[in-house]
């Protein structure tokens, strides 16, 4: 078989996969449903290269792991956290990016299932938050649509879910006003001491 | 920048026995041949006369100093004026990629890996970010960024990039196979596709005109219409086909149990509480 017919026969599996999704749209119903998405502007493998998800309410918890490099998915990653008690919550979801198994930074998010829909919950972990610290019952986190950090409570409030492949651009960080000063020496010096 | 530079070169200046000393190591485990004093003694004034070259703004030439200052000293400081330079002359991604190994490395003192700390927060405020993705069967295939070959780790993750034009080729087997022009404004996040372009046998014939010879009886000659190709229809039938498929499974298996969870891609992909 020429590589001219393994290509168009590779469309069957996507476009079954086209079907699918779209009949899935009809059978929603039901399923109690929060996609945890994590995202960073830290970089990989040299900041970060790997990530572990942990979900918990009390004494029950339930973790998801991941390597972050090559042959493995880029950021954004996703875990989906399905709900079959009775509880809606709330429960906790800690995101931690390692290196070397190191923690490098974590977040935390307090979040409670909507009864029958699927939500997304987008968690960035800035690489800012690295070197803060914060009290107990806080996390560290971009604060409103600025890429400037700090602590807050961890309450969040569910998206619509619309796919998990949503481009970071849609995030906070992004939406960030940044400094439009041009590149000149001054600017490039001005850090440094 | 006086002071910066000066820094840097003191620090230069501060470490000589032990940057030397680990470079001899390296090199003896390389089975190199460690740089004389005479050597290090010209790279030390080459090393000089680059932070001098810097300082008056001629960063071209001073990277050129600095990369010379490399063939025999591999030192932290001689990699952060690297960066500076390279940062200076608006090439962020080379940048980048000298001051994360700069972090990344064990042999990094701690002055340097501040500045390159610094610097690289500096490349973040007055760039943008840059995420490549290559498609199809590229085994080989070399990414190009403003004539600079992106190394392969550096293309997981999103490379930052000064505010302006950039000109991206991808590059398999000596030859460009796509090529992309893209405006970056500081703050942007970007992200471009490029393609390998298809092999030869995977040109359907039906697309492949011949030159008809030039000749003052004949008519030009047309390309066959491409609905008469047997495989155009045999491909819109495939696709037809698989699309009724999926509908009728996914309708299935949606009314029986009522909708599937998402699949994550961490491990495992889905995580279920009281099931």
């Amino acid at each position: 078989m020429t590589r001219f017919w393994q290509r168009r026969l590779s469309f069957g599996p996507g476009l079954l996969a086209l079907g699918l999704a779209l009949a899935g749209c009809g059978g929603e119903e039901g399923l109690t449903e929060v996609v945890i998405v994590v995202d960073s502007d830290l970089e990989v493998p040299f900041d970060i290269d790997g990530l572990r998800v942990t979900v918990s309410r009390g004494s029950d918890a339930l973790q998801a792991t991941g390597g972050l490099g090559p042959g493995q998915p880029p950021l954004p990653r996703t875990v989906s956290v399905v709900n079959e008690s009775p509880t809606l919550g709330p429960f906790d979801a800690r995101v931690e990016l390692t290196r070397g198994g190191r923690l490098v930074v974590e977040r935390l998010a307090r979040f409670t299932f909507e009864a029958g829909a699927r939500r997304r919950l987008t968690l960035i972990v800035p690489g800012a938050c690295a070197d803060v610290s914060c009290t107990e019952g806080q996390t560290c986190a971009p604060l409103g649509a600025t890429n400037v950090v700090g602590c807050q409570d961890p309450s969040v409030t569910l998206s619509p879910f619309a796919g998990a492949g949503q481009p970071l651009d849609a995030t906070p960080l992004d939406a960030a006003p940044l400094d439009a000063a041009a590149l000149d020496a001054a600017a490039l010096d001005g850090g440094v001491p | 920048m006086r002071r910066f530079i000066a820094v840097v070169f003191a620090a230069a200046l501060m470490f000589p026995e032990l940057s030397v000393r680990a470079q001899e190591t390296a090199q003896e485990a390389a089975g190199e041949r460690p740089p004389t004093d005479a050597e290090l003694a010209a790279a030390r004034a080459r090393f000089g006369e680059g932070v001098a070259l810097a300082d008056a703004g001629d960063h071209e030439a001073a990277l050129a100093a600095y990369r010379e200052v490399l063939t025999v000293v591999d030192a932290p400081a001689v990699h952060y004026n690297v960066a500076h330079s390279l940062a200076e002359l608006g090439r962020f991604a080379q940048a980048d990629t000298q001051l994360q190994r700069l972090l990344a490395s064990r042999d990094t003192d701690p002055e340097t890996r501040a500045l390159a700390a610094q610097q690289r927060q500096t490349l973040e405020r007055l760039g943008g970010r840059l995420r490549i993705h290559v498609r199809g069967d590229a085994e080989g295939a070399v990414v190009r960024l403003d004539g600079w070959d992106v190394p392969a780790e550096r293309r997981v993750s999103p490379l930052r990039v000064s505010a302006g034009e950039h000109a991206l080729e991808l590059v398999v087997d000596g030859a460009v196979q796509d090529r992309e022009t893209l405006v970056i404004a500081t703050g942007d996040r970007a992200e471009v596709v490029l393609r390998p372009l298809p092999e030869p046998e995977d040109v359907p014939v039906a697309t492949a005109v011949a030159t008809p010879e030039p000749g003052p009886a004949e008519e030009p000659a047309e390309a066959a219409p491409r609905w008469k190709d047997w495989r155009v229809w045999a491909i819109v039938g495939g696709v037809a086909a698989a699309l009724a498929l999926g509908i009728g499974i996914g309708v299935a298996a949606g009314g029986s149990d009522g909708g599937a969870a998402t699949a994550g891609d961490l491990n495992p992909g889905v995580l279920t509480f009281g099931g």
